[in-house]
C-alpha cells in the first residue's frame, strides 16, 4: 500500500507542526521519519492514522484521497511507544479487540490470535494481563494487535523507546525479520538516527514541520542536502568550518579563522558555478580526521595541529576530543591511535572527504 | 584478631537482617513518635476513645441521664437485633443507599462524561457540576424543603404544568424516602462528579487513540476503555456513597424527622432518638455498634466483589 502526503499542513496553536510537507512511500517499502523532538514526524504518522486532522493538504492511501476517512476506515494499524495495552484485558483479548470491534467469528478469531501469538512468541503468554509483562514482551503484544487485523499498512511511533539498549537492538533486527516476512508498508517515526540508519530503507529527515531530505541511508549520511541533515545524521556529528573562499593561484581556498582549506578542482567548480557565495561550511565526518602521521604522503586539503582534549575508547574505535581555535572537534580514530591527552597533534582531512555548505542557504553545493 | 574463631555464635545472614531491622525498627519508632503523637491524640480523642466507649456502653444499661452503668452483658444486644423497630430502621436504611448510591453514582458518571469533553468554556460546567460538593447538608436541606413544598415548591408547580397528580412529598409515607434520596443525590452529586472526571483524566490517551486505530465504536470505548479504567474510582465512589448513606442524618433531621410513620427512620435517626430524646444511651450505643459492624461487613463485601471487576494499572 503505498501512502502519500501531498502538501500537508498543521499547526498547534502558532507552531507549525507539519509545513508544505509532502512525501511518497511505496508499497511495500520500511519508510523511516527522523528528526529531532518537536520536527512534526509523530504528527506526520497521527495524520496519516486519522488521528489527527491536517489544516490543510492530503493523504492518499493507495491513490484514494482519505484525508476524511476515519481511523478504522483506512485500513492500518499503529503501534505506540508506550505500547496502550488494554489493561483489564490478557494479551489472548488485547491481540483480539480489533478482529472482535470488525465483528469476526469466533473460529476466525481465535485462529489469527493463536497464528499471530506464535509468529512473535508469545504463545506461552496469551492468559497473561499486560501487568504482568516484561516492557519487551508488551513490545511483542502491541505488535500482534497491529499484525493481526492484516491491515495494509503500519504506522510505528518510537515503538522501541521504552527498551532497554540490548532489548532495542534485538528487536530492531526482529522488526526488519518481520517486516521482510510480511511484506507490508511501515511508516515508522523515530528520533534515534541508530534506528534510522538500520531499519529504513529509505529515511525521511524532518526539522521544524519540514522534509529535509530523503533517501536511502547511505544517500541521507554520504550526500546530505544540507547543514541540519548532515549535522543531525552520523554520531559523533560532522564538524563544520565556516569560512570564506577566495581565488587562490588559480585554485579556490577556502579561509576558516586559522585554517586554510585547498579545495580541489571540482570542488573549486561548485563554487565557482554557485554565484555569489559569500560564506562556506566546510563538514568533515569524524572518521575523515587521520592523524598525520598516518596519512601517508597524499596530499590533504587541510593540516593542522590540534591539543588532545578527551580520549573516549569504544574498543573498535576511539572518539578523540581535539581544542582547535577554542572549540571542541572530535575525531574518529583507531583504537590504538598514538594519541595522550594533553598533547599537540598534527591532523589532516583528505580533500574527497571534504562537503561544501552554502553558509547562507545550508544547502549543499554539488 | 583476624582469622580466630569467634567465641559467639555465629549467626546466619538472616538472623543478622533481622537483629538489624529490629534495632534500626526501635530507633526509627523513636525519632517517628514526635511525629505520629498530634494525630494519635486527636484520633484517641474523637475515634478511638468514642469506639471504645460505646462498645462499653452497649454492655451497660444507663439511667436517663446516662449516669448509672449497670453491666446487662449481650441483653442490649440482643434487644437490638431481633427490635422490630430497629430491623425497619435498617430495611429504611438499606432502601435509602439503593435510592441513593446507584443514581448519585450513574448521574455522576453521566456528567463527568459531559464535562470531560474538551470544549471551550467546559470548565464553567466543571465548576457547576461539582459545586453541590460545596453546600452544606443544612442549606441544601432547606433549599429542597422549598423545592419540595406541596404548595409552593417547583417540583409540584411543574408536575401540575404538565397535568400529572402533585405529591405531598415529605408529608406522604410513599413519597417521603424518595425525596429524602433525591435531595441526598443532588447533594452527592458533585462529589462524585469531581471524583468520577479526577479519574477519566488518569486514562491515557493512547488508549482511546489505540482502540480507535483498532476500529472501536464509541459504545467499544467506554465498555472497554472508559469503565475499566475508572473502575477503581466508581469502587471508591460507591463504598464512599454506601457508608455516607449509612451515616445520613442532617437531611433527615431537617426534612422528615424520621417520619411519616417511621418511612424515613434510618438507623442513624434511629439512634439519635435513642440517644437523645428517650435518653436511653445504653441501647442508643449497642445499636451504633451494630451500625458499625454492617457498614465494616458491606465494605468488606464490596471490596471483595470488586475483585472480579476492578483493575489497577
Amino acid at each position: 500500500m503505498s501512502v502519500t502526503f501531498e502538501r500537508v499542513t498543521k499547526q498547534y496553536g502558532e507552531v507549525d507542526a507539519l509545513v508544505d510537507f509532502s512525501l511518497e512511500v511505496d508499497d511495500g517499502e520500511f519508510m523511516v521519519l527522523v528528526g529531532p523532538s518537536g520536527c512534526g514526524k509523530t504528527t506526520a504518522l497521527r495524520i496519516v492514522a486519522g488521528l489527527e486532522e491536517p489544516d490543510a493538504g492530503a493523504i492518499f492511501i493507495d491513490g484514494r484521497d482519505v484525508t476524511e476517512l476515519k481511523p478504522r476506515e483506512r485500513d492500518i494499524a499503529m503501534v505506540f511507544q508506550d505500547y496502550a495495552l488494554y489493561p483489564q484485558m490478557s494479551v489472548y483479548d488485547n491481540i483480539a479487540f480489533g478482529l472482535r470491534t470488525r465483528r469476526a467469528s469466533r473460529q476466525e478469531v481465535d485462529r489469527s490470535v493463536r497464528e499471530v501469538a506464535d509468529l512473535l512468541g508469545l504463545s506461552e503468554l496469551l492468559k497473561r494481563k499486560p501487568g504482568q509483562l516484561s516492557g519487551g514482551q508488551r513490545q511483542r503484544v502491541a505488535l500482534g494487535r497491529a499484525i493481526v487485523r492484516r491491515p495494509r499498512a503500519f504506522l510505528m511511533d518510537e515503538p522501541l523507546s521504552n527498551l532497554d539498549a540490548k532489548l532495542r537492538a534485538q528487536t530492531r533486527i526482529e522488526l526488519i525479520r518481520l517486516h521482510r516476512q510480511i511484506q507490508k508498508t511501515v511508516l515508522y517515526v523515530t528520533h534515534d538516527q541508530v534506528e534510522a540508519m538500520t531499519m529504513g530503507e529509505r529515511i525521511t529527515v524532518m526539522d521544524r514541520g519540514r522534509l529535509q531530505q530523503v533517501g536511502t541511508p547511505n544517500d541521507v549520511y554520504a550526500r546530505p542536502e544540507n547543514i541540519f541533515v548532515a549535522q543531525f545524521i552520523g554520531t559523533p556529528a560532522m564538524t563544520m568550518f565556516e569560512g570564506v573562499p577566495r581565488e587562490d593561484d588559480g585554485r579556490v581556498v577556502v579561509d576558516a579563522g586559522q585554517l586554510r582549506i585547498a579545495l580541489s578542482n571540482q570542488q573549486a567548480e561548485m563554487i565557482r558555478g554557485g554565484g555569489s557565495i559569500e560564506g562556506v561550511s566546510v563538514g568533515v565526518r569524524p572518521e575523515h580526521i587521520d592523524l598525520a602521521s598516518r596519512f601517508g604522503e597524499r596530499p590533504a586539503a587541510v593540516t593542522f595541529m590540534a591539543r588532545i582534549d578527551v580520549v573516549e575508547s569504544l574498543g573498535n574505535e576511539a572518539h578523540v576530543t581535539l581544542l582547535l581555535d577554542g572549540r571542541s572537534i572530535i575525531a574518529r580514530l583507531d583504537p590504538d591511535a598514538p594519541v595522550r591527552v594533553g598533547d599537540e597533534e598534527r591532523f589532516v582531512v583528505a580533500p574527497e572527504h571534504l562537503l561544501l555548505f552554502d553558509s547562507a542557504s545550508g544547502r549543499r553545493l554539488r | 584478631m583476624i582469622g580466630e574463631p569467634s567465641a559467639a555464635p555465629v549467626a546466619t545472614p538472616a538472623e543478622r537482617r533481622r537483629r538489624r531491622r529490629g534495632a534500626r525498627g526501635a530507633t526509627e519508632l523513636i525519632a517517628a513518635a514526635p511525629f505520629l503523637l498530634p494525630s494519635l491524640v486527636l484520633f484517641g480523642a474523637f475515634v478511638f476513645y468514642p469506639l471504645v466507649r460505646s462498645i462499653y456502653l452497649g454492655f451497660h444499661a444507663t439511667d436517663p441521664f446516662g449516669r448509672r452503668e449497670i453491666w446487662v452483658g449481650i441483653e442490649q444486644y440482643q434487644d437490638v437485633l431481633t427490635s422490630p423497630d430497629f430491623v425497619h430502621s435498617l430495611l429504611v436504611t438499606g432502601q435509602f443507599t439503593l435510592y441513593t448510591v446507584i443514581p448519585a453514582t450513574a448521574i455522576g458518571l453521566y456528567l463527568a462524561l459531559l464535562a470531560y469533553q474538551r470544549l471551550p468554556g467546559i470548565i464553567v460546567f466543571r465548576t457547576i457540576f461539582s459545586s453541590t460538593v460545596a453546600s452544606s447538608v443544612a442549606v441544601s436541606s432547606v433549599m429542597f424543603l422549598l423545592l419540595l413544598n406541596p404548595g409552593v415548591g417547583v417540583l409540584n408547580y411543574l408536575i401540575d404544568r404538565t397535568g400529572g397528580p402533585t405529591v405531598s412529598w415529605l408529608t406522604d409515607p410513599t413519597w417521603a424516602l424518595p425525596a429524602v434520596a433525591m435531595t441526598t443525590v443532588w447533594m452527592n452529586l458533585g462529589f462524585a462528579t469531581i471524583v468520577i472526571l479526577a479519574g477519566l483524566q488518569n486514562i491515557p490517551e493512547e488508549l482511546y487513540e489505540a482502540a480507535r486505530a483498532d476500529g472501536a465504536s464509541p459504545l467499544d470505548e467506554f465498555l472497554h476503555v472508559t469503565l475499566p479504567g475508572i473502575s477503581p474510582t466508581l469502587l471508591f465512589v460507591s463504598v464512599v456513597g454506601v457508608i455516607f448513606a449509612f451515616q445520613s442524618f442532617g437531611q433527615i433531621h431537617i426534612l422528615t424527622r424520621g417520619g411519616p410513620l417511621d418511612s424515613t427512620n434510618v438507623i442513624v435517626y434511629s439512634i439519635y432518638q435513642e440517644a437523645f430524646l428517650h435518653y436511653n444511651i445504653g441501647l442508643a450505643s449497642a445499636q451504633a455498634v451494630v451500625l458499625f459492624v454492617i457498614v465494616l461487613l458491606l465494605t468488606l463485601v464490596q471490596f471483595a466483589a470488586a475483585q472480579r471487576w476492578v483493575f489497577y494499572r
